[in-house]
């Protein structure tokens, strides 16, 4: 399902300089950018992309899962909103302590764009839909969103080995 | 071919689905299609989490989905056993507090 071969070389912090996301301030130079088809056959691919990238840099299970579920969000949105088109995806790091890293998805969009803030959660508890970037919220510290490009999407979540482990993790 | 697909497995019997695996947006329609299959009878329906390894917001759906049809027809989608995985994404949306968990 890969487009492109995850370049795991170093990009001296340049991975996040595109599309208007936030590069991680004194990024490490091993950062990734890997290219994915916009299918859902991708995502478990992405993932593990990812989990290997946060283990390598030895982050706990904790972070890890948490980084593993906000690609998946943030790539199930992104291909929802151009099915088909290929998604970026991009991770800075910074040594800490506390370990910090930024994840980085950009997309092109046929038309939808993220609501705004106040509106990532649905009013309605039991709606079906409209919940990825609500979850995305809660796991990072801070979330990012740039639609300023037309036709494209770019989501930065930062996340850091310091956020206090959800009651399950 | 993807050297790690998503991979779900569900196990069925008479109102009682056990889901193993990855719940995403690549496999949560065969979450869907054993709900549906079983919605021919009166009885409650109980979905066995307790071998989901990850879940996103794509399974939640189905599962939303699933417990407001069910509802509807005076049913319960009981959710059981929640691995981990599930009991976190549960609480960060607060939907244990609207979905049968037991």
């Amino acid at each position: 399902m890969l487009v492109t071969a995850p370049d795991r070389s170093p990009d001296n912090g340049q991975a996040a300089s595109n599309g208007g996301a936030s590069p991680v301030p004194g990024a490490d130079p091993t950062d990734f950018h890997g290219t994915y088809a916009g299918v859902d056959g991708a995502l478990a691919e992405i993932r593990a992309d990812v989990s290997r990238w946060f283990a390598e840099r030895g982050f706990s299970a904790a972070a890890i899962d948490r980084a593993a579920l906000t690609v998946s969000e943030l790539s199930s949105n992104a291909i929802e909103a151009g099915p088909g088109h290929p998604l970026d995806v991009r991770l800075t790091f910074h040594a800490g302590p506390p370990s910090r890293a930024a994840i980085t998805v950009t997309n092109v969009t046929l038309g939808g764009t993220p609501p705004p803030r106040d509106r990532w959660a649905p009013t309605d508890p039991l709606a079906p839909r409209g919940r990825g970037l609500a979850i995305v919220d809660a796991l990072s510290d801070e979330v990012q969103v740039d639609s300023t490009v037309p036709g494209r999407v770019t989501v930065t979540a930062h996340l850091s080995d310091s956020t206090a482990p959800l009651s399950a993790d | 071919m993807d050297s790690q697909p998503s991979r779900i497995s569900i196990d069925d019997s008479p109102n009682r689905l056990k889901v193993v695996g990855v719940v995403d947006s690549h496999t949560a329609s065969q979450l869907r299609d054993a709900i549906i299959a079983h919605g021919h009878t009166d009885d409650d329906l109980v979905l066995d989490l307790a071998d989901v390894e990850f879940i996103d917001s794509s399974g939640l759906r189905i599962i939303v989905n699933a417990h407001s049809e069910l509802e509807a027809a005076s049913r319960r989608l009981v959710l059981t056993n929640t691995s981990s995985a599930v009991t976190r994404l549960l609480e960060i949306t607060g939907l244990h507090e609207h979905l049968h968990v037991h």
